[in-house]
């Protein structure tokens, strides 16, 4: 009999989604195979509503790089928004039950050494030409199981786990079932553009916007020598992390210290940072025009610190022309540490880097800008000369998962 | 490149290069394998263990190959902390040390021994005051720790005073010092000092990294920190790294053919005094001890960033170090310099320049014209 070890992909909200449904399945299914096609060959298709990896796996291959291969994809498949839930599954010709059975033996002997105990079989057929229905195949199989394995019990309310078996093109039999990261696939919404910083936040958030069928384009704003070009390295090195889950990320890096300077040289103290951040956004605000990005987002959270209370958002929303999107506005720090932690982001935040953050700030900052001060406090600047001026230094890298790399004279798409 | 940061690691010398390489490339046999290739392996390295233990006036018996610094002070700890985790008692530490025994330090306190911690002078120099009067009201003190010379100020520690303190009020304590910036730069006399441990690192004395010693007074009571094949007469299991052995003795050969470490360290001098003289009309502060060495220049600018300073000059190819624990969520600056006593905002503004022979005058004018400009830059001084 031949055997093949794919990985079966369930959605949820996409299923919802009527009509489109078929253009948000194209959309998950591209996204996949643009994720796994630098490792190795697989195949990705529709079938039954559902969509299966298949590794292409070959006679040479030694039993560690076919399993590889599998995990590879699975590992991906687990990033990939849009999943609702994941199973590596044994795709069998179609045969008797009788001749079924070393295989569900084996995935039982797994489960075995897991510590489960007790289970239920479901099959499901619709292959109606197949000799037992439903109900027959699962007596069959559960009653094969018990002879085989006597210290399994059938628990049919709240079984250890649950053994499935379906019979289609080919029969395919699993019992494990791994939760996806949900969500929209990336490109089903439009493109944002993320102000990345270096810390912990702007990763996070980034990720959540992907979630929400995003694709990201970041922008950094570095102040060298203020910053170093570690920090720099670091948000790319974020960026990168996030594409694990996003795809790629065009990143954008301003060099940012001659109007720093400039805003330090003419800007009373306490608005320093807000002054900063507003300018950060008519930066990011007309090279996200440029972008084809309609939103901006960034990682703020609410009263977090001095410049991300009601009255320092207002301020900066007021110098850009499209939705920011903050979707950490109602978290706190622990919830988002452990969003950081769960997609890995957190190691790299921490690196002990200064950010554009931490260097320029004021020991007192104002926490609640009057407009009108801010105004004044920019009255000086000339606003139009400055934003240029960022415009014209920017160099963008192209992020990806396994590479990044400088893109010399970006045309965005 | 202008390298002003010897005190973070060295250029490995040219000839030491040399015998590393012809010694991978012919000498590549285990040295406890039993045919005579092996033994001749074995006799180079007991022959550098010799000449090492000349150098540092000890016997040879009294030196462990380790991979480095880190490993001999975990080595030192292991003797106090495993021998008595049942009854844990007192070790006293500097808290202006390097990372490596705060680490420690810490993780005795957390198995259960209390912690005698001593700080810093003003001046930089360890605070034996302090340390006498705590020895003075403590009776279980196990191990003394010090650092002989500053890595982050040069300042020396008069090692008689801290052996008299020990003998006088803890006879029983044992005095582990890390050695590593001391090393070429001090005569020592182990023998002589009355200390039990020791710990030095190859990569500071132009050798490579990943070799270290570990001076242990009384080898027989010695507990293996490492354990496995029994090499080292079971002091230091692991394959004896023969080449990275050899390159240690040579470095030391090295410095030693090149004169005596006073007539080096006046050299130094001559340079230190040099670009201190070069600074004279920019206002800056110097952290110096009385007994100091001329390697190490910790100078402050008063309301500057060290780090933005530092990347200022690496943009000029002057590579320095910002002795700061350069963490971007704290503002603190390096725990040396707070255990000195100076505040978060001073500790932050200071760097760290690092002479040694390798560096001449014509280095320290660009290094000066450099330092002129990146001020300039930063208007810490008008242009």
């Amino acid at each position: 009999m031949e055997t093949e070890e794919v990985i079966l992909l369930r959605f949820g909200e996409i299923a919802l989604k009527g009509l489109n449904r078929h253009r948000f399945e194209e959309q998950l299914i591209r996204n996949l195979a643009a994720q796994v096609k630098h490792h190795g060959r697989y195949e990705i298709q529709k079938r039954d509503g559902r969509v299966y990896i298949e590794p292409q796996y070959s006679e040479e291959m030694t039993l560690n790089q076919r399993r590889d291969l599998l995990e590879f994809a699975i590992d991906k498949a687990k990033k990939c928004f849009g999943v609702v839930s994941l199973s590596p599954v044994l795709k069998l010709t179609k045969s008797s039950i009788e001749d079924l059975m070393p295989y569900v033996c084996e995935l039982c002997e797994k489960e075995l050494r897991r510590g489960r105990r007790s289970f239920k079989v479901e099959a499901k057929r619709s292959d109606k030409s197949y000799p037992q229905n439903s109900p027959e195949i699962a007596a069959a199989v559960g009653e094969m199981i018990l002879d085989a394995h006597p210290e399994l019990h059938v628990d049919v309310h709240e079984p250890d786990f649950i053994l499935w078996i379906e019979v289609r093109d080919r029969i395919y039999i699993y019992s494990e079932i791994i939760a996806g990261p949900r969500g929209l696939p990336v490109g089903t919404s439009a493109k944002t553009m993320v102000l990345l910083s270096g810390g912990i936040d702007s990763p996070v958030a980034a990720y959540m916007m992907a979630s929400r069928g995003c694709p990201i384009e970041a922008i950094y704003f570095h102040t060298f020598p203020y910053t170093s070009d570690r920090a720099r390295d670091k948000v790319l090195k974020l960026a990168q992390i996030v594409s694990e889950y996003s795809g790629p990320i065009v990143a954008h890096v301003v060099d940012f210290t001659d109007i720093q300077l400039k805003i330090n040289e003419s800007c009373p103290e306490d608005l320093l940072t807000i002054v900063m951040r507003r300018m950060m956004m008519r930066i990011a605000d007309r090279y996200a025009e440029f972008c084809n990005c309609p939103s901006l987002l960034t990682g703020e959270s609410l009263g977090q610190v001095a410049s991300q209370t009601t009255e320092a958002i207002a301020a900066s929303n007021e110098v850009s022309s499209r939705p920011i999107f903050r979707p950490l506005i109602g978290l706190d720090k622990d919830q988002t540490i452990e969003i950081a932690r769960r997609i890995g982001s957190f190691e790299t935040s921490i690196l002990p880097y200064e950010d554009c953050c931490t260097v320029f700030v004021a020991k007192h900052p104002s926490t609640r800008p009057q407009i009108e001060k801010v105004h004044r406090a920019e009255a000086e600047l000339d606003i139009e000369a400055l934003v240029e001026m960022g415009l014209a230094k920017i160099s963008s890298y192209s992020v990806r998962s396994h590479k990044v790399s400088e893109i010399s004279n970006y045309r965005p798409r | 490149m202008i390298y002003l940061d010897h005190c973070a690691s060295t250029r490995v010398y040219d000839e030491v290069i040399d015998l590393v390489s012809e010694n991978l490339r012919s000498c590549y046999v285990n040295p406890s394998s039993l045919y005579q290739l092996a033994a001749d392996a074995q006799s180079e390295i007991e022959a550098a263990r010799d000449f090492l233990s000349q150098d540092l006036h000890c016997a040879s018996q009294n030196l462990v190959f380790t991979s480095g610094a880190t490993e001999s002070v975990n080595s030192a700890y292991f003797q106090v902390m495993h021998k008595h985790y049942r009854n844990p008692a007192q070790i006293a530490y500097c808290t202006g040390a390097h990372a490596v025994s705060l680490a420690l330090a810490k993780r005795a306190e957390a198995e259960g021994f209390q912690l005698l911690p001593y700080a810093l002078k003003r001046d930089a120099s360890p605070d034996l005051e302090s340390l006498e009067s705590q020895l003075k009201s403590s009776s279980q003190v196990l191990l003394i720790d010090a650092i002989l010379v500053n890595n982050e100020t040069g300042a020396v520690l008069d090692l008689d005073a801290l052996v008299a303190l020990r003998d006088r009020y803890a006879p029983r304590a044992l005095i582990h010092v890390d050695c590593v910036q001391a090393w070429g730069k001090l005569d020592l006399y182990l023998d002589r000092s009355g200390i039990d441990f020791a710990s030095f690192a190859g990569h500071k004395i132009h050798a490579p990294k990943g070799v270290g010693l570990l001076y242990v007074k009384n080898p027989q009571r010695f507990k293996a920190f490492i354990v496995g094949g029994g090499q080292q007469h079971n002091r230091r299991s692991g394959t004896e790294n023969h080449p990275l052995v050899l390159a240690l003795a040579k470095a030391v050969e090295i410095r030693q053919r090149a004169g005596t470490i006073e007539a080096q360290n006046a050299e130094i001098a001559s340079l230190r005094h040099y670009f201190l003289a070069g600074l004279r009309d920019i206002p800056h502060r110097v952290h110096a001890a009385k007994l100091q060495i001329p390697q190490i220049l910790n100078i402050a600018f008063p309301g500057l960033r060290a780090e933005t300073l530092l990347h200022c000059l690496e943009r000029e190819g002057i590579l320095v170090s910002s002795s700061s624990a350069c963490h971007a969520s704290d503002r603190q600056g390096s725990h040396v310099l707070r255990a000195m006593g100076l505040s978060d905002e001073e500790a932050s503004a200071s760097i760290r320049l690092s002479f040694s022979r390798e560096n001449s005058c014509e280095e320290l004018d660009s290094a000066l014209a450099a330092f002129k400009r990146s001020l300039e830059f930063l208007k810490y001084i008008a242009d």
